[in-house]
């Protein structure tokens, strides 16, 4: 891969990032170190320190809300949920990334 | 043994070997500055704390030990470049290590002392600010530093957003920071040299090495500061006493009682001399001083700096205040320095010329002689002879005279600032000379009235003797027409002027009848 599409690589992960929190967070809560593992198994993160500036925007913009568990080992854990406005955001990014693929695809000869 | 720290990590306590705490320090900051000006930076931070404690956890699992170098390496690395945290980050893949990504010039308005264009200048080349600064001043010395400073104020962005802060930062390598650069190099050596099984005590030499250059770099900073401070302050301390002394009058009498006079004439009437009505030598002097005084106060303070003292912590608007007051006395100095500098050299701006000329017969075998009455005169010093100025300083040549009668020429020059005032300045200049048909005696004298000043007056004499007629030139003349006349007079003590210029002849004696 070249320096050119690693970057547009880069680029496009960023742009589908929220919907893929959304999506992960739609099958239940789930603590930070989960929607790290979930998204670095299907290659969608690189390294972390993209998510979280990612995470405390959602938190603020009412997408997304958390509670503190404490864990049986180590420190508390950050639990992340879905609030029903963050809901209303993953159908709309659903309609939108459909679209999107559609449009896309549509373009190959 | 390796020292270890406990440090808190989201609410966790770590044990930590005292290299991977200065690693993971710098890293956290170098995030906490890409953040900063973020809407909830604190909490994103917080968040990083916590997941950072979570994977030392995982990796620690049961043992209570400290973390190592490597394992905080591990842990940034995976946590990605502190650029990946901001809004703007597109070095995603931070495995690939930029050592130095690239910065842009910025003028630093939060940690610069005027425009901030020395910081910028120094994060743009990793330097410490104060030796950019330091490299103003002499550049001030040099002449160029002032122009050059307020130019690139003109033309430097200042940074404003954070992004441009951290554009003009890069990676944070500063002076302060390049222990942790260097434990940072060390760590990657020391994990090949631990992948090779390599004896540890190269590890632990490998550490102290980069505590010894660090505090290298210290000690170098203080001695150089020292310096400054030592050779500036000596310098203020000469230049304040000069000042009081020209303040308070005492300097002429100091200066001139010292016998420090050029030329036979005290200082304190040099400058007389020297200076038009309109301007006063001791405010003169006290603004040359001052255009010295000032950059040089400002040396010494950033010398205390670099030695380390930081003077209690002042406000950007009484240090703006401090550095406008001194620039309102050395823009004062300079405008009067450059005032008198002007004034003075105006009164040299026109020549003028005055020829005065005598004729007279000559007798075969005369003596042509200098005047030489005066010790004084004669060992190449000035003097003040009732009002008039007495110099040394008028130049002879001997030549042939086209006619059977000798001429005395004196050419009388000065300056001024007309043609007018130049010529009768040189009007007021008188040359002697005495003449009988056996002897021609001449002042090598001009005088001149005191009150005229010292405006480059000169005179030049050209004595013209008929050809053919053998003159006797005394030494003192011959001295003063130069070495060719020097070295004639050794041959001969009789001359004559002939069609081809002067030959020596012995003819003829005259005998008294």
């Amino acid at each position: 891969m070249t320096k050119e599409t690693s970057a547009s690589k880069a680029q496009m992960r960023k742009g589908v990032l929220e919907l893929c929190i959304l999506r992960i967070l739609s099958n239940g809560e789930a603590y930070t170190s989960d929607i790290v593992s979930a998204l670095q198994d299907v290659d969608l993160l690189v390294v972390e320190g993209t998510l979280y500036p990612l995470l405390t925007r959602m938190k603020k913009a009412g997408n997304l809300s958390y509670r503190w568990a404490e864990s049986a080992s180590g420190p508390p854990r950050k639990y992340y949920s879905m609030t029903p406005q963050g809901e209303n955001m993953l159908a709309e990014l659903e309609t939108i990334w459909a679209q999107f693929v559609a449009s896309v695809n549509s373009l190959q000869s | 043994m390796n020292e270890s720290l406990t440090l808190s990590l989201g609410r966790t306590l770590f044990h930590v070997e005292r290299p991977a705490y200065d690693r993971l320090k710098a890293y956290l900051d170098a995030v906490a500055k890409v953040l900063a000006g973020t809407d909830g930076d604190e909490e994103i931070l917080l968040e990083v704390e916590h997941r950072m404690a979570e994977l030392f956890q995982a990796i620690l699992g049961e043992a209570h030990r400290a973390l190592t170098l490597e394992e905080v390496i591990q842990v940034c690395d995976q946590m990605g470049d502190p650029s990946a945290f901001g809004e703007e980050g597109e070095a995603e893949d931070a495995r690939t290590d930029h050592p130095e990504s690239k910065k842009r010039l910025f003028r630093d308005t939060e940690e610069g002392f005027l425009g901030g264009v020395a910081a910028g200048l120094a994060h743009r080349f990793s330097l410490d600010p104060v030796i950019v600064r330091l490299l103003f001043v002499l550049a001030f010395f040099a002449g160029f530093g002032v122009p050059a400073y307020l130019l690139m104020w003109l033309v430097t962005p200042a940074a404003r957003s954070a992004s441009d802060r951290v554009q003009m930062r890069g990676r944070p390598v500063t002076l302060g920071n390049i222990k942790n650069s260097v434990q940072v190099e060390l760590g990657r050596v020391e994990n090949m040299v631990q992948s090779r099984r390599l004896d540890r005590s190269i590890r632990k030499l490998l550490d102290a090495l980069g505590r010894v250059l660090k505090r290298l770099l210290e000690v170098l900073a203080k001695v150089l500061g020292w310096v400054v401070v030592v050779h500036g302050s000596l310098l203020l301390l000469g230049l304040m006493v000069a000042l009081f002394a020209v303040a308070t009058g005492s300097w002429s009498v100091w200066v001139d009682g010292q016998n420090i006079a050029p030329n036979g004439l005290p200082v304190s009437t040099w400058l007389n001399l020297l200076f038009p009505e309109s301007v006063s030598p001791t405010l003169s002097l006290i603004s040359a001083m001052g255009l010295l005084l000032v950059p040089l106060t400002v040396l010494v303070w950033l010398g205390v700096r670099l030695a380390g003292y930081h003077p209690k912590p002042s406000t950007k608007n009484a240090r703006l205040s401090v550095f406008a007051g001194f620039g309102v006395v050395w823009l004062m100095c300079l405008a009067y320095a450059g005032f008198s500098v002007a004034s003075i050299a105006s009164d040299f701006a026109q020549h003028a010329d005055w020829e005065e000329v005598v004729r007279f017969p000559l007798e075969e075998g005369a003596l042509l002689s200098l005047h030489n009455a005066d010790v004084a005169a004669t060992m190449g010093e000035w003097h003040i002879d009732d009002g008039r100025i007495q110099a040394p300083i008028v130049a002879f040549d001997l030549v042939a005279s086209e006619d059977s009668l000798t001429e005395w020429r004196c050419m009388h020059s000065a300056q001024g600032l007309t043609q007018r005032t130049a010529y009768h300045r040189a009007k007021r200049t008188r040359v002697q000379v005495e003449h009988t048909p056996g002897e021609v005696v001449m002042w090598d004298i001009l005088s001149f009235p005191e009150t005229d000043g010292y405006r480059g007056q000169h005179a030049r004499v050209t004595l013209a003797v008929p050809k053919f007629t053998p003159i006797a030139v005394s030494e003192d003349l011959a001295m003063a027409l130069g070495p060719l006349w020097s070295e004639r007079f050794t041959d001969s003590k009789l001359w004559m002027a002939t069609d081809t210029g002067f030959v020596a002849t012995s003819l003829p004696v005259q005998v008294a009848p």
